[in-house]
């Protein structure tokens, strides 16, 4: 049985700083409480199911129930454009990655830098490293990732865990950001 | 005299005890081109230059390990700001570590280099000349261009590699605790080692070229080199089999000359894996090419090999053990990779074939290259003989044994690269689904690392090759065999589209097989940009991996698009070393199409370069530490370069900001003007994460400052189309790159137009059909764009035109 709070890739340890985990209800607190929250989504949303339901459906419902701008990364623009819904930007992980990282910059809205990062669906590997950059240099950024993998690089992330559970984390959170 | 040009030593009568050594006749060499500001530049020299890229193209960092272990202050916690006990920040420290890697890449290029040049000075002697016939005057284009010499034998080249091993050593020790501090200063660093890497590519497949008769622009070379059988399928085992795995050709080539000279090209099949197999068929044409690098432990757990020669670099650490397990012999000839095993160099031929054929040892080494063929084809014969008897795919029995012995624990999931769901396919083939088991073939990086984790000791390679047995069987594929240097003749044709961008681009998917999602999408690149009349020119891996797929009618890029350097053409250049043509083809445009001088004139070069010549590398399934080298020196010269997602563990990317209009100002070199100007190119180095991510990027990172408004349009047109394509939306910085409505494709210029009207607030004259405001410039035919001041035309000059 893999610990909940092991890092999803074997050899992903990164330093002293992990994430702690994070629960459903923790994630949707967190997402109401935050001032300009961003909810970047990956390729992984395109090829998984759960129960017959597409996680590009249950990003989309996160989405709109905490009425989280979106930044739709990788190829997902094509499945969001198949649902008829409009992310508010698009541009590949390292750049929204980059930006983020940037004091400077305005947001995807233009109203000012985001304080949480929401991650879901992005490919494990390339996500990892881009939490880390954003933990080193991101000081005012919290982030948290809703994937079925811990992320110890996250400042929380959802624990590993199977399909079935995952389901029920994302319903609960869905439930919870209504 | 003659004595003096040998190097002998000569005492003078008159004077006692007095020795007067001469190492080399420096002859008066015959002026080709004034010599530029900077030949063999040391590690300052073109600190500006990479601080002008550095300052456009900020380095991103993304940490793999918080900590620095590099002294015993340490373990040093470097997380988020945290400075360690010798003072150092994380950024400075992941800038470090990118220069060790690049120390890496860069040292085994030059290394093989060397070492190569020092057989073929022993065995060919000094004066090899470098004569790669008449297409070919630029014979080593970064050669002139870095150290200002124009090589005419090999042993010119002595003096390169002597340069190049004192800036390593240099570079090396600024690694030191103690010694650089800031990022910044790395990154230049780093962007040297780059260079110096392009280099020693440049450097080592001149000289094989010149020593081996490698294709260059000679009869059947160029556009007409042969094809070569590639994959699993075309090795006939029925033969005993020599396998040469890495990247120095020079053992395999004796086993080729002793084939010949005993007339056993039909009685032995010699084939290989990763650089050495692609240069081994520029040798030989009857050799095979097995596969690339991400398949070597399957190739040798399946089998194949009946003796295993392995010469330096991408050499599996475990090849021995791998090789006992399947009876198969290893002869190591090269002295940086000896894999533990004993020195037989001098020993008689027969008495070492008789202890590799009776596994008395399980391999040699033999470091003289001359002595290796005789061992290695007389052995595969000998152990062929035994080994006819061996089972080495698992029995139908033994399959549904082991994946039954399964139990989902998930941790070959976790130990796997790409994430690869083993157990599920597993469970499947309990029920006698074996599909999604063979399915993983290709996207397996094989690595083993599954193997290392499984509870239940199940050999998941074997079990996985043994489902996609079928299909391995039936793998044959075609490659071009490389062909060496981009000829100045083909760079006269195409320098003028290419700059104008009517050729849209030279797309270069490179290096190594650490592919997310398997082959097929560096073939869907290739064939993408070749189909687009972009260039597309391979090495390495990638060039092998595209061989793997065929169209509906059954045939491969190389079978369907011409090699000539011109659009539409897909060549596969050579191995890594030959990597360095590439860095070639675009220099030889900035001296051959526009006449600019390249001797000892790197900053200049490159500035034209990054300007002008829209070329774009693309190494999908970078792995390796030399292809961060390479990547790096692509970068220096002014080319950008995307790597997969596994390319986000080097650490570092260099990325543009396009909303950061203070970034991308330019000057124009006719009069000093300072222009603000699209972000063309917008990243230097990137990961992306899917390939259809990484499609639209590739055509992006094409646009240039120099396109003409026709050259733009048809940027544009692919930038579009291949977004809508693979994203379903149009790109939202198409507009970024219009600056006039001539940019526009035609066929598409009433409905881009309105685009820009509606989503852009450009004010737009309907009536002419002409944009009144909106771009970040304006289209301009005359405009010379430069990074640098000192290009500026002088007054006279500029009343010259």
């Amino acid at each position: 049985m893999v610990l909940k709070d092991a890092p999803w890739q074997i050899g992903n340890i990164p330093g002293p700083k992990q994430a702690k985990i994070l629960t459903p209800l923790g994630a949707a607190k967190m997402i109401k409480r935050a001032k300009r929250p961003l909810f970047i989504v990956g390729s992984l949303a395109l090829e998984t199911e759960l129960n017959g339901k597409s996680l590009m459906d249950y990003a989309i419902e996160i989405a709109n129930g905490g009425r989280i701008p979106v930044v739709a990364v990788a190829h997902t623009p094509k499945g969001f454009s198949e649902r008829g819904f409009q992310p508010d930007a698009y541009m590949p992980l390292i750049n929204i990655i980059d930006r983020l990282r940037d004091a400077d910059w305005k947001g995807v809205k233009g109203e000012g830098q985001h304080d949480l990062v929401v991650c879901l669906g992005v490919l494990y590997y390339i996500g990892s490293q881009g939490l880390s950059t954003l933990k080193h240099f991101a000081p005012w950024l919290k982030t948290i990732t809703l994937c079925r993998f811990f992320h110890p690089n996250a400042y929380m992330s959802f624990p590993n865990m199977k399909d079935e559970e995952w389901r029920r984390y994302l319903d609960e959170l869905i439930e919870e950001l209504k | 005299m003659e004595e003096l040009k040998k190097g002998g030593v000569f005492t003078i009568s008159d004077l006692q005890n007095i020795r007067i050594s001469i190492g080399k006749i420096i002859e008066e060499e015959e002026e080709w081109e004034p010599m530029g500001p900077t030949p063999m530049p040391s590690i300052a020299t073109l600190r500006n230059w990479d601080f002008k890229l550095l300052n456009r193209y900020k380095p991103f960092y993304a940490p793999v390990c918080d900590l620095c272990c590099l002294c015993t202050y340490g373990k040093c916690d470097l997380t988020a700001g945290k400075k360690g006990a010798c003072g150092i920040k994380i950024d400075a420290q992941q800038g470090r570590m990118f220069l060790l890697i690049s120390l890496l890449g860069c040292s085994a290029h030059e290394a093989h280099g060397r070492h190569l040049l020092r057989e073929m000075i022993k065995k060919h002697g000094e004066e090899v000349p470098i004569d790669f016939g008449a297409e070919v005057n630029v014979e080593a284009p970064l050669t002139r261009l870095i150290c200002g010499i124009r090589p005419k034998t090999i042993s010119d080249y002595e003096e390169v590699f002597d340069y190049i091993e004192e800036q390593i050593a240099q570079l090396a020790d600024s690694l030191h605790p103690g010694q650089e501090s800031s990022y910044m200063d790395f990154e230049s660093k780093a962007l040297h080692l780059g260079m110096l890497d392009s280099l020693s590519k440049e450097a080592t497949d001149v000289v094989q070229i010149a020593c081996f008769g490698m294709p260059s622009s000679h009869a059947g070379g160029g556009p007409d080199v042969h094809l070569v059988d590639v994959g699993f399928g075309t090795i006939d085992t029925n033969k005993p089999v020599v396998l040469v795995i890495g990247h120095n050709v020079t053992p395999a080539a004796d086993i080729s000359d002793y084939m010949m000279e005993n007339e056993l090209e039909d009685v032995i099949e010699l084939a290989g894996i990763c650089c050495t197999a692609l240069d081994l068929t520029r040798y030989n044409q009857r050799a095979k090419i097995v596969s690339a690098l991400g398949r070597q432990l399957r190739v040798i757990r399946a089998g194949l090999a009946d003796v295993i020669v392995v010469d330096e670099q991408c050499i599996r650490a475990d090849v021995v053990e791998l090789a006992q397990r399947v009876h198969s012999p290893v002869i190591a000839t090269n002295d940086k990779a000896l894999h533990g095993l004993e020195d037989r160099t001098y020993d008689e031929p027969d008495e070492i074939v008789a202890d590799l054929a009776t596994e008395k040892v399980p391999g040699v080494v033999i470091l003289d290259p001359d002595r290796v063929g005789e061992v290695a084809v007389k052995t595969a014969m000998k152990v062929k003989k035994r080994r006819k008897t061996l089972r080495i795919i698992l029995s139908d029995e033994e399959f549904k044994n082991l994946v039954g012995e399964c139990v989902q624990c998930d941790e070959c999931t976790r130990a796997c690269p790409n994430g690869l769901e083993i157990g599920e396919a597993m469970a499947e083939a309990v029920k006698g689904i074996v599909e999604p088991l063979s399915d993983l073939f290709d996207p397996c990086v094989g690595c083993g690392r599954c193997e290392e984790v499984c509870k239940k000791h199940i050999p998941i390679v074997d079990v996985i090759t043994k489902a996609a047995y079928p299909g391995i069987k039936e793998e044959k594929g075609k490659a071009r065999v490389g062909r060496g240097p981009v000829w100045d003749t083909e760079i006269r044709e195409v320098g003028a589209p290419i700059v104008l961008g009517t050729i849209p681009g030279v797309i270069a998917p490179v290096g190594c097989g650490n592919y997310p999602k398997g082959t097929k999408d560096v073939w869907l690149i290739a064939k993408e940009f070749a189909e687009r009349r972009y260039i597309v020119t391979l090495t390495g891996c990638a060039s092998i991996d595209v061989a793997l797929w065929k169209d509906e009618e059954g045939k491969t890029l190389y079978e369907k698009h011409h090699g000539a350097f011109d659009a539409g053409g897909v060549l596969n250049i050579g191995s890594c070393v030959s990597n360095a043509h590439i860095h070639g083809a675009a220099i030889k445009i900035a001296s051959i199409f526009a006449r600019r001088n390249l001797r000892g004139n790197y900053e200049e070069i490159a500035d034209y370069i990054l300007s002008r010549v829209g070329a774009c590398g693309v190494a999908w399934g970078a792995m390796s530490d030399k292809a961060a080298s390479i990547a790096t020196g692509f970068n220096r010269l002014g080319v950008p370069v995307i790597v997969g997602p596994h390319g986000s563990k080097y650490r570092r990317a260099y990325l543009g900001r396009a909303y950061k209009k203070g970034d991308w100002s330019l000057i124009d070199a006719r009069d000093g003007t300072e222009i603000y100007f699209e972000p063309a190119p917008e990243h230097l180095m990137m990961p992306c994460e899917t390939v259809e991510e990484a499609l639209p990027m590739i055509a992006k990172l094409c646009f240039r400052p120099s396109d003409t408004d026709r050259g733009r349009s048809i940027k544009l047109t692919h930038y579009i189309d291949l977004s809508l394509k693979y994203l379903s939306i149009y790109p939202p910085d198409w507009h970024l790159f219009v600056r006039s409505e001539t940019d526009l494709p035609i066929a598409k210029r009433k409905e881009l137009l309105k685009k820009l009207e509606d989503e852009q607030g450009w004010e737009i004259d309907w009536k002419l059909k002409k944009i009144k405001e909106g771009p970040i410039r304006g289209y301009d035919p005359s405009f010379d764009p430069t990074n640098l001041k000192r290009l500026v035309r002088k007054r006279g000059e500029r009343e010259k035109g």
